[in-house]
């Protein structure tokens, strides 16, 4: 068993035991509440039915001296009231003693009870004289029943008290039995634990001392503390082990340090060699950072004439530009002078179309009026022959011959209209030749002037090519001269950079020799700890020099 | 193991030892008392007479000398000699018969139960467990014939009794003596029914009497007597009871009555055997003297100062015992 299940038992059989006395406790005052709680309502309401029934018989007493309505319902009220505490105690009276008192009172009640009903029924006053005597008998039996309740109730209350009495000795007795046992296992298990620790802690003690051959303790028991024991005994043995490893590594420390100390001391003078060299290479590497800085200058002006001249092509190549543009600009005006020219031409050619069409409506017109003519004529032929028929007729046909007569002059009139018409024929048709014969003028004109500009718009042309040739070139040149910049801004670049890698190589072996110069204190420091390790070491030493080991 | 063993042990023993202690008892066995228990007469409680009488008698006693009593009733028993037994065999202390009626009953169940002590009320028995308490009814009769010869104006008074019994004869001389006393001139009518309970019967015969020109009359019998109470009342005439005040019967007649101390008489004897532990055997007498007999209170009519004083002064002559 382990030390942890022994105290455990320990305490959980005091717990037991505890628990058991209190729950005795409970138990035994429960059972003494619950004997109490049911029996003093009981005496009570004994107590009470006597006092009712007493009631009971003086108001049927009453009755009798006085036997009015009123008198009588208080008779009978106080008999239901006593009949009502009959039928409660009923289930209460369990004790023979009591019970065989309490059913002869019950009996007599319930003949009472209908006797003085029937009594006060019939008013009959002697009956209920008689009944209200009867009542004290009722009443006799419950004396008796009362009293033997009282002296029951006196009695438990006795047992009651011996009981208490007898539970508070057992509790009392439990309890020291309890306190006895529960020291006595205590103490026991105490010492089982006490005794192997304290040798432990003995030994514990001699090899803080740095005695570390103690003797190991025999322990049997195969629990906490015979874990304890073996763990602290291999312990014992594991120090012993270390302390001896311990010495023997120190030892081998201090032969290691006087080795670094030597080799350190061979470093620090190589070091010191390659911090010279290295200084000297710094100085070099400025020299040529220098002499790359005065050509990058040079190559800067240089850069910068060169970038003037890109400038001024780059002007002259946009000036062509404008020529072109101007050249171009007169083709548009040539070629819309011509298409100017052109329409003129057709107009021209319908106006020509037109006039023609015009003449020959004015050859219809002569046509037309040719025939009108001879119409005109015919009509005077007619006008003539009819002025003879009428002349021929006599005196009949006078009006006739005025008729005739003014158809003549009409015809006369017509022929002249007609020859006014062919008159304007004529005029229109000479004016209409002038026309034709101008217009032909004016397209021959057009016809030349379209002929010129042609002649202008190929002249254009050619200009306009040997322009371009010119831009095309410059174009070509300035391209050349961007190219030739960038050539030179790399070149430059490329000059910076070496620039710049021989400073920081410079700058590295500056911080090369700086760093030597840490790294030469770094090995003096070290050169110090070794001496200190050392000394530690011849320390640990004498430290060892004071355990005893085995 | 043996450590283990012995506290498992150790710890069921102090468990028994707790349960053990728990169940202890006595039965309960209630006081030592004395215990009384009485045969009532005929009709038994509330008979306004010589039961209640004797009850009252027994309840004082129980209130003031702690004892308890029981009692047994003819309409429950059917005979005397059953709730006698009954009453014997509960372990009564002391078992009472009440009346001369009971007096054969009670020496046959005497007899039965020879160590038990028994006591015969208004009869008297040889028996050697058996205390006969009488009265002296003529010294009540004496005065309650004092009464009547006073307040009579015919000169004429009744006295009917129950039946032609020495007993009932001792009420009739005693009245006798008692009206002689006060005028001799005054004439007696006596008349024995012949029946304790019958209440009519005694109504005609108080008739004849009044008839006769009688004014007082005395009844000695029972229910029948209280026929005779009613009938004095209807007829205007004088009446006086007997045994217990019986002025209820007849509110506007009952002069006095003779009261038999039934309850005085039980409660004396009881005392005695509380305060002894026995009480005197064979026969007791109780009189004026003792208290056992007297007069209920005048009602009715009021007796002047030299009526008072003649009644006071035989009543003193009958406590000496020189009044004959």
């Amino acid at each position: 068993m382990t030390i942890k299940k022994k105290l455990l038992l320990n305490s959980l059989l005091s717990l037991i035991f505890s628990v058991s006395i209190i729950a005795f406790i409970i138990f035994n005052m429960l059972s003494i509440q619950s004997s109490n709680q049911d029996f003093v309502p009981m005496m009570m309401k004994t107590q009470q039915l006597q006092a009712e029934l007493k009631a009971a018989k003086q108001s049927l007493n009453n009755y009798a001296y006085s036997p009015t309505e009123g008198n009588k319902q208080e008779a009978l009220t106080r008999l239901m009231d006593s009949e009502k505490l009959f039928k409660q105690l009923d289930e209460g009276m369990k004790q023979p003693y009591f019970q065989q008192p309490f059913e002869k009172a019950k009996q007599k009640f319930s003949a009472l009870m209908k006797e003085a009903k029937a009594a006060l029924d019939a008013r009959d006053i002697a009956e209920t004289r008689r009944q209200s005597m009867r009542a004290e008998g009722i009443l006799n039996d419950l004396y008796v029943v009362n009293m033997y309740v009282n002296e029951y109730y006196d009695y438990m209350q006795k047992q009651l008290q011996e009981q208490i009495r007898s539970v508070i000795t057992i509790s009392f007795v439990s309890v020291g039995v309890l306190l006895l046992l529960a020291s006595f296992f205590s103490i026991r298990l105490t010492r089982t634990i006490t005794t192997p620790l304290r040798k432990i802690a003995a030994n514990a003690k001699e090899i803080a001392r740095g005695n570390l051959r103690v003797e190991p303790i025999v322990y049997k028991g195969n629990d906490e503390l015979g874990d304890l024991n073996h763990s602290f005994t291999t312990m014992t043995e594991q120090l012993n082990g270390l302390l001896h490893s311990v010495d023997t590594m120190s030892k081998q420390v201090e032969a290691f340090a006087k080795e670094i100390e030597q080799e350190n001391e061979m470093l620090t003078e190589i070091n010191n060699q390659v911090a010279s060299s290295t200084n000297e290479l710094s100085a070099g590497a400025q020299s040529i950072s220098e002499e790359l800085q005065s050509a990058v200058q040079l190559i800067e002006k240089m850069e910068s004439t060169f970038s003037e001249n890109v400038a001024r092509t780059e002007q002259t190549a946009k000036y062509s530009d404008e020529a072109v543009l101007a050249i171009v600009n007169g083709q548009q005006a040539l070629e819309e002078q011509l298409n100017f020219i052109r329409e003129n031409a057709k107009a021209t050619a319908l106006i020509e179309n037109a006039t023609k069409e015009f003449a020959d409506y004015a050859g219809k017109i002569e046509n037309m009026a040719k025939a009108v003519d001879e119409i005109a004529s015919q009509t005077n032929l007619l006008a003539l022959n009819a002025a003879i028929e009428a002349a021929r007729a006599g005196e009949a046909g006078k009006g006739f011959a005025v008729v005739a007569e003014e158809v003549r002059k009409l015809a006369e009139e017509s022929a002249k209209a007609t020859n006014q018409i062919f008159e304007m024929v004529r005029l229109i048709k000479r004016g209409l030749t002038n026309v034709l014969n101008s217009v032909r003028q004016g397209v021959e004109i057009a016809d030349a002037q379209s002929r010129a500009i042609e002649t202008t718009t190929n002249a254009f042309k050619e200009i306009e090519q040997k322009v371009n040739g010119i831009s095309h070139d410059i174009q070509s040149l300035v391209s050349g001269m961007a190219i030739s910049k960038q050539l030179g801004e790399q070149v430059l670049q490329n000059v910076e950079s070496i620039s710049a890698v021989v400073e920081q190589s410079a700058a590295g072996s500056e911080e090369i020799a700086a760093s030597m110069t840490e790294q030469l204190q770094a090995f003096k420091k070290m050169g110090e700890k070794v001496t200190t390790l050392r000394q530690l070491t011849d320390e640990l030493q004498t430290m060892m020099a004071k355990f005893e080991t085995k | 193991m043996k450590k283990k063993s012995f506290m498992w042990m150790m710890s069921i023993m102090l468990v028994l030892f707790i349960s053990g202690c728990s169940s202890s008892s006595a039965t309960f066995k209630p006081k030592d008392r004395i215990k009384v228990g009485i045969m009532l007469s005929d009709v038994g409680l509330g008979d306004q007479s010589f039961s209640d009488s004797a009850f009252k008698g027994l309840m004082k006693a129980r209130d003031e000398l702690g004892i308890i009593f029981d009692y047994r009733e003819l309409k429950d028993t059917k005979t005397y000699e059953q709730g006698l037994r009954e009453l014997a065999e509960a372990g009564n202390d002391l078992v009472i018969g009440l009346g001369f009626m009971v007096q054969e009953d009670l020496e046959k169940v005497a007899k039965q139960y020879p160590k038990q002590t028994f006591i015969l009320i208004d009869s008297v028995s040889d028996l050697e467990n058996v205390t006969s308490i009488t009265f002296k009814e003529d010294e009540g009769s004496f005065l309650a014939g004092i009464v009547a010869g006073l307040i009579t104006k015919t000169n004429k008074v009744g006295f009917i009794g129950g039946a032609d019994v020495p007993l009932i004869r001792k009420f009739e001389s005693g009245f006798v003596k008692g009206v002689k006393a006060v005028n001799p001139q005054i004439a007696v009518q006596e008349v024995y029914a012949g029946n304790f309970s019958d209440d009519k019967l005694g109504a005609s015969i108080a008739k004849k009497m009044i008839a006769n020109g009688v004014d007082v009359l005395y009844a000695a019998a029972g229910l029948t007597g209280v026929g005779v109470l009613r009938e004095a009342e209807l007829n205007g005439k004088y009446a006086i009871g007997v045994d217990s005040d019986q002025y209820f019967h007849a509110e506007k007649a009952v002069v006095t009555s003779m009261l038999k101390n039934v309850d005085v008489a039980l409660y004396t004897i009881i005392k005695e055997y509380v305060e002894k532990g026995s009480i005197p055997k064979g026969t007791v007498q109780l009189g004026l003297k003792e208290n056992g007999v007297d007069l209920a209170p005048i009602r009715v009519i009021s007796l002047n100062e030299q009526q008072q004083k003649t009644l006071e002064t035989w009543k003193q002559k009958a406590l000496e015992g020189t009044f004959e």
